[in-house]
């Protein structure tokens, strides 16, 4: 078997371990900084949800890459070798050395479950988000479009206000949305959907989407429903810096709200209302954002210089932080 | 509906084709390859194809006339236009949508009749306040 072969379930394990330690740390916001991150304007509060979002995968990708770092060296300069200083039984995460002791066969066993499993998860939601891909793309191109192209009119009486694409966003309204808005309530609408747009709204979900399967149980969900609000209420600070009319979002929102309500969802009715049940009603939310001044927006160079330190820390500690590694993976792979 | 139960999705041409019949009406091949084939420097084959594509995902019914034969659509586009978005609903319940689509108001989620009063309520109670005396 090669080097690369016989080290990568230490690698592999590694990593795990450290994306373990990054859903903790998410998991500890949770609990500890909601109330913190509620009181955040919405774009800083977008961000920083953004942040724990990718905090696993980030802990997993760069404490690997911190702790492999020893290694790398030996690689370059052979005399900056450390393996010699310990014995062979000891799990190396090394790119030169072999591990003196394979991993157990279940602990392997187990590395190649969870990941097919991953592998597994994704293809399934991936090929969801394909078809709901197809779907809008269809509805696009069968659909009247005004002269931008950016704004794509379908024919139906259901009121339906969407911004759909990934890479190129377009903002879908229905027939039956414009005829039960006012001018003034259109113009809400559609810049609170080319707000998302200009955001790359769509996009950005879908990473957060990716990077919450890494959470712990419940807190990917939660992360994606604030990411949610925090995003409609960006789009709905937008919609009322240009109208310059707080009320008229907020009462544009009930509107459509009453609208599609009335028009009848194709929604299961076991699940209506559960949300405004929970008092969690993203509608609520954001209309009760809207009826009080519009927070402000703090500088993010603190938060910015914190990251960069404990980036940097994490670098500077990266010959313990390999010790430490390959001190808990002897205990546990043999 | 096509015969899979889902909405029928479809490709660029076959949209330009839909888009054709459902703005004028039942045509042959011929006619719809002269008005969207030649600017497209697409062969007669391809939209004949095309149609047959379109009528095998039951959007299209045919009537043979002479020896050609003459498309028209089965379902209007507002019909059409339902059964999508219907079914983009259903994708958001099971979350696949969600990556893709924003909506105005989230179409997976009713706010309560009572919870709609009491937030209209507010509105109406902060612009009297405000004394902006909208309608």
């Amino acid at each position: 078997m090669s080097a690369v072969l016989q080290s990568a379930p230490f690698f592999a394990l590694a990593a795990a371990a450290f994306l373990l330690i990054g859903s903790l740390g998410a998991g500890a916001l949770r609990v500890f900084g909601r109330r913190a991150l509620a009181r955040l304007a919405p774009r800083a509060r977008y961000r920083a949800l953004f942040a724990v979002s990718a905090l696993p995968l980030g802990a997993a990708v760069w404490l690997t890459a911190v702790a492999s770092l020893p290694s790398l060296t030996a690689l370059v300069d052979p005399s900056m070798d450390h393996c010699v200083s310990h014995g062979g039984e000891h799990a190396h995460l090394c790119f030169v050395h072999l591990p003196g002791t394979a991993m157990r066969g279940e602990l392997v066993g187990l590395i190649v479950a969870a990941v097919a499993y991953m592998v597994c998860r994704s293809a399934g939601a991936g090929l969801g988000v394909l078809r709901a891909s197809r779907v809008t793309r269809a509805l696009v191109r069968t659909s009247q479009r005004d002269e931008s192209g950016a704004l794509v009119v379908v024919e139906t009486a259901r009121p339906i206000c969407l911004t759909v694409g990934l890479m190129t966003p377009r903002v879908v309204v229905s027939r039956g949305l414009l005829a039960g808005l006012t001018p003034e309530e259109q113009a809400v609408a559609l810049t609170h959907e080319r707000a998302h747009a200009a955001r790359r709204d769509a996009l950005m979900r879908l990473v957060a989407r990716a990077t919450a399967a890494l959470h712990l149980p419940g807190v990917g969900g939660w992360l994606l429903r604030e990411l949610e609000v925090a995003a409609e209420q960006c789009c709905d600070e937008a919609a009322a810096a240009a109208a310059g009319d707080r009320l008229l979002v907020a009462s544009t929102i009930l509107k459509v709200e009453r609208l599609v309500r009335a028009s009848g969802t194709s929604e299961p009715a076991a699940f209506a209302d559960v949300s405004v049940a929970l008092g969690t009603c993203a509608v609520e939310r954001r209309v009760e954002a809207l009826l009080v001044a519009p927070r402000v927006e703090p500088s993010l160079r603190l938060a910015g210089a914190l990251t960069v330190a404990a980036l940097g820390a994490a670098l500077a500690c990266a010959e313990g932080v390999h010790h430490l590694a390959e001190s808990a993976l002897s205990r546990i792979a043999h | 509906m096509s015969r899979s139960g889902h909405a029928p999705l479809l490709g660029d041409l076959e949209a330009a084709v839909m888009d054709h019949l459902w703005t004028g009406g039942e045509a042959e091949a011929k006619a719809v390859h002269a008005a969207l084939g030649e600017a497209r420097g697409i062969t007669l084959n391809t939209i004949q194809s095309t149609l047959k594509r379109l009528y095998e995902k039951c959007l299209l019914d045919r009537d043979k006339v002479s020896h050609a034969h003459v498309y028209r659509v089965r379902m209007s586009r507002e019909d059409f236009h339902r059964g999508l978005l219907g079914e983009l609903v259903q994708e958001m319940w099971h979350g696949h949508a969600d990556a893709v689509v924003s909506a105005f108001v989230d179409l997976a989620e009713r706010a309560g009749p009572e919870h709609l009063a009491r937030l209209e309520a507010l509105v109406a109670e902060r612009r009297r306040a405000l004394g902006q005396g909208r309608r």
